[in-house]
């Protein structure tokens, strides 16, 4: 899910960069640091504006000065039961990937209704009733989200798609 | 081993697990409660005038590139007039008492039928009647883009 979130973030300023551009530089490092970041629970998709740059803070000893910079940005973050939309980007035996924006989700056989079936027809490994819902590379799959684990930089999630409603999309 | 136990007072409250976060039939949204939510067709016009807007508006990372193309893809409603039309209908919900993740589930899954939407956002079971919720359907379905 989508969220507009003000967040905040502490920037250190090199004493070489302090002059009339500072808040550039200050700009540019919060814009390199976050932006396209991923927490581990949430991504960082893009930064909409600066709401606030706090008075700088000299720190003691190593004389950078430090910023507290508010902005509110695009994020997005998965929640444990919800549906979303994704692209399959691979099959296999026991189950598939689908790439929902930034993030892998894997929806294993378990968790595949009984009717779909593994069939490799020629090179394409697919997951088909043989009449009409197919899970192949490239199709669109409406999952929900069943459990997501996170690491610093990194998501994965596991997902479903046994449920009403579920399952690939009409395209 | 046996060694003095630091009694709960003295010690620093650790901040609360954030485990447990889910979006089931409760909606437990851990520090994303009351944030504004948007919906896949609302991200992508947004994204687009942030890249227009010129500046530092694109970014070269992974995550940027995927979720353009993903919403790109997914995007029920194309045209930005369309959209903030979809966010106008779907924000009178607001006011009987969805929160932001509904309204914005609903805005981006487009359900036909009001059980396909309590079964895809189950925390809608009690909150709006059939009517009402058939009646946002209705409104939002005619507004999609078949092409």
């Amino acid at each position: 899910m989508f969220f507009v979130k003000v967040l905040e973030h502490r920037i250190h300023l090199h004493p070489s960069f302090f002059g009339a551009q500072a808040s550039d530089y200050i700009l540019d490092q919060l814009y390199r640091d976050r932006e396209g970041s991923n927490t581990g629970t949430m991504m960082i998709v893009a930064i909409i504006d600066v709401d606030d740059i706090s008075e700088p803070k000299i720190v003691p000893g190593s004389g950078y000065a430090e910023y507290d910079v508010s902005y509110r940005a695009i994020v997005w973050r998965p929640f444990r039961g919800e549906v979303v939309d994704g692209l399959v980007s691979s099959v296999v035996n026991n189950g598939f990937f689908v790439d929902v924006g930034g993030l892998s989700v894997f929806v294993s056989k378990a968790m595949i209704p009984p009717q779909l079936k593994y069939t490799v027809e020629g090179a394409t490994p697919s997951f088909t009733d043989g009449v009409d819902q197919t899970v192949e590379r490239g199709s669109q799959v409406r999952l929900r989200i069943k459990g997501i684990r996170g690491e610093m930089g990194q998501m994965f999630a596991i997902g479903s798609i046994r449920e009403d409603y579920l399952g690939p999309l009409l395209q | 081993m046996a060694g003095p136990t630091v009694p709960q007072s003295l010690s620093r409250r650790r901040p609360a697990p954030t485990g447990d976060e889910e979006a089931t039939a409760v909606l437990k949204l851990g520090d994303m409660t009351d944030t504004p939510a948007l919906s896949v067709a609302e991200c992508k016009v947004l994204l687009e005038q942030l890249a227009n807007k010129g500046g530092r508006g694109t970014s070269n990372s992974d995550v940027y590139t995927k979720t353009r193309e993903y919403v790109d893809m997914f995007a029920r409603f194309k045209d930005p007039k369309t959209v903030t039309q979809v966010d106008a209908i779907s924000s009178g919900l607001l006011a009987k008492g969805l929160t932001h993740f509904e309204r914005a589930q609903l805005a981006t899954l487009c359900c036909d039928s009001p059980d396909e939407a309590r079964t895809l956002v189950p925390s809608l079971e009690t909150k709006l009647s059939d009517e009402e919720l058939q009646d946002v359907l209705n409104d939002i379905s005619k507004l999609r883009d078949f092409s």
